[in-house]
C-alpha cells in the first residue's frame, strides 16, 4: 500500500523514542511531523489537517487521552492510534471508546505497526471513498430533479404555444390567395419544422411517460391477440398508403396476459411504426403472435424487410434518444415521413416490456431487414370468449 | 445477429443537452423561415399582419423557454 499522500503526526514525550517512531514510519512512507506532547501536538493540528495522529497515552502537560479527545473534537476525520504499555491496556480500550481507531502496544514491533497503518489507511480512503459515493449521489438527485423540470416545461409549456403557431400558419396559408413558388417554399419549409419541433416534444412527453410507467403499471386479464390486431387494423391504411404489404398472423385466437393493456398496445404500434419507417415502398412488415404452451409464454414477433441495423448499434438501439442518422437507415428523407423523432419509441417498448416482466431481442441484418421480439409470460387464467 | 437487451439505462444529462440542441437549432430554421416568408409575402391585409404578430409572439414565447431553461437545467458540477 502507498502511504506517500498520508500525513501522520507522532506524539511522544521521550525524544529517542519519539525518533525511533519517526524513522520507523518514514520507513513506511507517510509524511512526518512530531511533537513532544499532547499540548504542542494540538498546536501543529491547528496549523494543519493530519490524516493519522500516533499518540503516547502517558505524557506529561497533556496526556494522550485529553490530547485524543480535543482531537476528535476538532476534526473528527482525523484517526488516532495510541500507543500504550501492557499495564495500561484499560487506558487504551478507554482511548478505543472516545474514537481512537486502534491501540499498538509498546514495545512497537515494525510488523504490527505496518498492519495498524495498513488497516487505519483503508478506512480513511474507504470514508473518503463514501463521501464521494454520497456527494455524487446527491449529484445525480439534482440532476433527476432538473430533468423533471426540464421535461415539464419544454414538454407542456411548449406544447400550447406550437399549437397556436401551427393554427395562424394554416389560417395565413388560407389568406394567402397568390402565392409564388418563394412563398409556397418558404411556407413548406415553416410547416415542416413545424411539425419535426411538434414531434419533438410529443416524443418527449412519450419518454416522459414511460419513464413514469413503473408507477403506473395496472395489469389486467385480456386477450393479447384480440388488442394486437386492434392496434394492426388501425395501421393497415398507413402501411397500403406507403405500398408495404402488411400481414398479422395468429397460433391463437385467445391468449391471455396479465398486464397493463395499454403499455401493450403502445409498445405493439412503437414497433410497427418503427418497422414501418425503415422499410421501403414494396417491402413487407410481418406481425407473428405465437403462444408456447409448454413455455406459458407469448411471442410477438415484428418482421420487416426494411434497411436493418448494423451490428454495432443493436445494443443502443433501445437507449433513449437513439436515432438511427445515417440516411441510408430512412426509407423517405425525415422531412416527408414522420418527422425524423428523437429516438424514444424502442426505449418505451424496452420500457413497457420491462413492466411487463417480459424480454425484448432483435436480430437484424443490414440491407435485408430486422425482426424484433418480445417474450411476454401468459396467464394461466382464461377469458371467456 | 441477435442482441438480448437486459440492461436499463436512464437518459442522461447529456441525452437533454442534446434534446435542448435539437429543439434550438429547429427552433433558429423556424424564426429564419418565419421571418423569410414575411419578407417575401405579397402586400398583406390586417388579418394577415395579425396572424403574422400572433406567431412572432409566440416564437418568442419559445424562444425564451428554450434560451433561459438550459441555463437553468445544465449547471455543471
Amino acid at each position: 500500500m502507498d502511504f506517500k499522500d498520508i500525513s501522520l503526526l507522532v506524539i511522544e514525550d521521550e525524544e529517542l523514542v519519539r525518533e525511533s517512531y519517526v524513522d520507523m514510519f518514514e520507513l513506511f512512507g507517510f509524511q512526518i511531523d512530531d511533537a513532544a506532547n499532547g499540548q504542542l501536538g494540538l498546536q501543529k493540528l491547528a496549523q494543519k489537517d493530519y490524516d493519522i495522529v500516533i499518540t503516547d497515552l502517558n505524557m506529561p502537560v497533556m496526556d494522550g487521552l485529553e490530547t485524543l479527545k480535543r482531537i476528535k473534537k476538532k476534526n473528527i476525520q482525523t484517526e488516532v492510534i495510541v500507543i500504550t504499555g501492557f499495564a495500561t491496556i484499560e487506558n487504551a480500550i478507554t482511548a478505543m471508546k472516545e474514537g481512537a481507531f486502534d491501540y499498538i502496544t509498546k514495545p512497537i514491533s515494525l510488523e504490527h505497526a505496518r498492519i495498524v497503518l495498513t488497516r487505519c489507511v483503508q478506512h480513511i480512503e474507504a470514508v473518503h471513498e463514501n463521501e464521494a459515493l454520497r456527494n455524487v449521489n446527491a449529484r445525480l438527485r439534482q440532476v433527476n430533479e432538473l430533468k423533471d423540470k426540464f421535461i415539464t416545461i419544454t414538454n407542456h409549456e411548449m406544447r400550447t404555444p406550437l399549437a397556436v403557431i401551427k393554427g395562424y400558419m394554416e389560417l395565413l396559408d388560407l389568406s394567402l390567395e397568390n402565392k409564388n413558388a418563394e412563398t409556397e417554399e418558404y411556407i413548406g419549409i415553416v410547416n415542416n419544422t413545424l411539425g419535426e419541433l411538434i414531434e419533438l416534444v410529443e416524443r418527449m412527453h412519450n419518454l416522459s411517460e414511460a419513464e413514469a410507467s413503473g408507477n403506473r403499471y395496472k395489469p389486467q386479464l385480456f386477450n393479447i391477440v384480440e388488442s394486437i390486431i386492434e392496434v394492426a387494423s388501425g395501421m393497415k391504411l398507413l402501411f397500403q398508403k406507403r405500398g408495404i404489404h402488411f400481414s398479422v398472423y395468429s397460433n391463437e385466437k385467445n391468449i391471455p396476459v396479465l398486464s397493463d393493456e395499454n403499455g401493450i398496445r403502445r409498445m405493439v404500434r412503437e414497433l410497427l411504426q418503427n418497422a414501418l419507417k425503415f422499410t421501403d415502398e414494396d417491402g413487407r412488415v410481418t406481425l407473428r403472435i405465437r403462444k408456447e404452451k409448454a413455455e406459458g409464454k407469448v411471442y410477438i414477433k415484428v418482421e420487416d424487410t426494411g434497411v436493418g441495423i448494423p451490428a454495432d448499434q443493436l445494443k443502443i438501439i433501445f437507449e433513449p434518444f437513439y436515432e438511427v442518422q445515417d440516411v441510408m437507415h430512412h426509407s423517405t428523407s425525415q422531412t416527408d415521413f414522420m418527422g425524423g423523432g428523437i429516438g424514444v419509441g424502442l426505449s418505451i417498448v424496452r420500457e413497457i416490456v420491462e413492466g411487463a416482466r417480459g424480454e425484448i431481442a432483435v436480430e437484424s441484418t443490414p440491407g435485408q431487414g430486422s425482426i424484433f421480439t418480445v417474450i411476454l409470460p401468459c396467464s394461466q387464467e382464461t377469458i371467456p370468449v | 445477429m441477435t442482441d438480448k437487451i437486459y440492461d436499463k439505462t436512464s437518459p442522461t444529462v447529456e441525452d437533454y443537452q442534446k434534446l435542448i440542441e435539437d429543439l434550438r437549432v429547429r427552433l433558429n430554421v423556424l424564426n429564419a423561415s418565419v421571418f423569410l416568408l414575411e419578407e417575401r409575402l405579397p402586400p398583406r391585409d390586417q388579418e394577415m399582419e395579425n396572424y403574422l404578430n400572433k406567431i412572432n409572439s409566440e416564437l418568442e414565447v419559445i424562444r425564451r423557454m428554450i434560451i433561459t431553461t438550459p441555463k437553468v437545467v445544465f449547471q455543471k458540477n
